[in-house]
């Protein structure tokens, strides 16, 4: 029963999934996008499981004082940071919300002027609370600025790696060297200061060709194979999953 | 002996460029992009096909058409993306279009807002009033990735049944007449990864026929050459170089443009680096066979 019943369900889904694309009969569509929204729902409890998760580990892991157990207290930190001021944001929003709506119902139903007057004023100062944004101020000010830095790092170790890997050591290195070296220089405006002009009175800008030739056919081609290849995989496993022949879901 | 301690020399110089300390070339690095963020001046800007058709694209769109602008990004790549978003939005909007914005990344909502607030406030300062709820709305995150996608497919307000503030999505003017893709104008997403630009193309595209265009990292730029090929994708935005030629196509310098010339520098540092790293392997080779 523990094994047959999740096969049940995966061949019953991965069936509805695939026939949704070929059948146009209303009652298939109709049960797909019911299961596809089965689906949103439940990969939404995975973030759920998923914060279960770090805190599980991470706290076990600053309490028993493992290694590097002041970055998991950091990150444990910022966890709950983020997510009491986005709580908090969200009540003050709510609170902002209700009272407009209590603003607009009373207006509409003609209130006294004392009223009127006393709900503009809580609907005001609830709209300055909820303005203040200590949930934007978080992300803009904290995140955004510590996330930045992390990706912009990457420039300086590819100038780095480029320098060490980019070597002709042989004749695939040297291709790979020589293509790297054209589509760096014509992918940027500087690659367009090279320029022939034809008899025709165009204007050919070799390194900005050579780079769109290179990015357009041989990339493309390879893009494709890759793809193909892995859209070829996919449905392979696809279908030995839809039928049984593989439960990964059924490990651990 | 006279020939002996030059060609030494040399030896010690070349084998001391060729494994040169990164830390050498991270300063390089540094000091050229701050020399070149303070230069005033713009390298002239050559479009793409592919940044054209994206622009003829955008620009097709009529007052009223519904736009899916979906935000697959967060902060940590907004140095290529945020330009791209920006001139993207800010066309959109100007052109009177009905722009849904949503995310599959959990920290693209807060950029939607940010991106939202500054293109309304420079439409309201050329006397273009636009309105949340009716105009423009912020849909907020959804998990799933691929499931979620083809959700919005079935039904936009069954998978987004608030918005980003928490107001019911059936009760905004903007969702009226129209719930999934066979409804919608243009898809665009604005994407650094997977869930991104190829998932729309296999969930949404492919399966319902809607027009689609591109912005993603200029890492990611070379996966979407077969689908632009194939006319699953009417354009696209690679990297920041991307933007600056949407930015020149839409006549609005901004810093995609100004960044062109780090970037240049930046690329022909890397170029010269590797080139002279090279020649300097190569000599050091010849001499040791000499």
């Amino acid at each position: 029963m523990k094994t047959r019943v999740p096969i049940f369900i995966t061949a019953f889904v991965g069936i509805f999934m695939i026939l949704k694309f070929f059948v146009v009969t209303p009652w298939v569509s109709a049960v797909a996008d019911e299961l596809v929204q089965w689906g949103v729902i439940t990969l939404a409890f995975a973030i759920i499981l998923g914060v279960l998760n770090l805190a599980k580990i991470n706290l076990k892991a600053v309490v028993e004082r493992k290694t590097d157990w002041p970055y998991k207290a950091i990150l444990l930190f910022g966890m709950v940071f983020m997510m009491s001021v986005g709580g908090f944001q969200w009540h003050l929003d709510m609170r902002a919300e209700e009272a407009l709506s209590a603003l607009t119902a009373l207006e509409a139903s003609g209130a006294a002027p004392a009223a009127v007057a006393a709900a503009v004023a809580a609907s005001g100062e609830a709209q300055a609370r909820a303005a203040t944004n200590i949930f934007n101020f978080a992300f803009t000010r904290i995140y955004t600025p510590l996330s930045a830095t992390m990706y912009s790092l990457l420039a300086f170790y590819v100038a780095s790696a480029a320098f060490r890997a980019f070597r002709a050591k042989n004749l695939h290195a040297t291709l790979l060297l020589v293509a790297a070296v054209l589509v760096m220089i014509g992918r940027v405006p500087v690659g367009g200061l090279l320029q022939v002009d034809l008899s025709d009175g165009t204007i050919w800008r070799p390194l900005v060709w050579i780079q769109d030739w290179l990015m357009t056919w041989p990339n493309a081609a390879g893009q494709r194979a890759i793809q193909m290849g892995a859209a070829i995989g996919m449905i392979a496993t696809g279908l030995r999953v839809i039928f049984g022949i593989e439960r990964p879901y059924l490990k651990g | 002996m006279i020939n002996q301690e030059p060609t030494s020399r040399m030896q010690k110089f070349l084998t001391m460029f060729v494994a040169l300390d990164r830390r050498w070339i991270f300063s390089a690095v540094a000091i050229l992009t701050v020399i070149f963020m303070m230069l005033d001046f713009n390298l002239p800007i050559q479009p793409s096909p592919q940044a054209e058709g994206m622009y003829k694209t955008i620009n097709s769109v009529q007052p009223g058409d519904v736009v899916h602008f979906s935000i697959d990004y967060g902060p940590s790549s907004a140095a290529e993306l945020w330009p791209q978003h920006l001139c993207i939005l800010r066309d959109l909007m100007r052109r009177g279009a009905r722009v849904v914005c949503s995310s599959l990344w959990a920290d693209g909502p807060p950029t939607i807002e940010k991106g939202f607030n500054i293109v309304v406030a420079e439409l309201a300062e050329e006397g273009i009033k636009r309105e949340r709820g009716v105009d423009y709305v912020n849909l907020g995150f959804k998990a799933g990735d691929r499931v979620a996608i083809a959700s919005l497919g079935a039904s936009f307000k069954r998978t987004f049944p608030t918005d980003y503030s928490g107001r019911p999505t059936a009760s905004l003017p903007i969702m009226q007449g129209w719930d999934n893709y066979n409804d919608v104008k243009l898809l665009i997403t604005i994407g650094v990864g997977d869930p991104g630009a190829v998932e729309y193309v296999q969930q949404a595209q492919s399966r319902y026929r809607v027009t689609m265009v591109a912005g993603v990292t200029a890492v990611i730029s070379p996966q979407l050459y077969p689908y632009y090929q194939s006319g699953n994708l009417q354009g696209f935005l690679g990297g920041l170089a991307g933007a600056a030629e949407y930015e020149k196509m839409a006549n609005t310098p901004g810093r995609a443009t100004k960044g062109m010339n780090v970037q240049s520098a930046i690329h022909v540092l890397i170029v010269l680096l590797v080139l002279l790293g090279n020649l300097a392997q190569f000599s050091l080779r010849m001499m040791a066979r000499r």
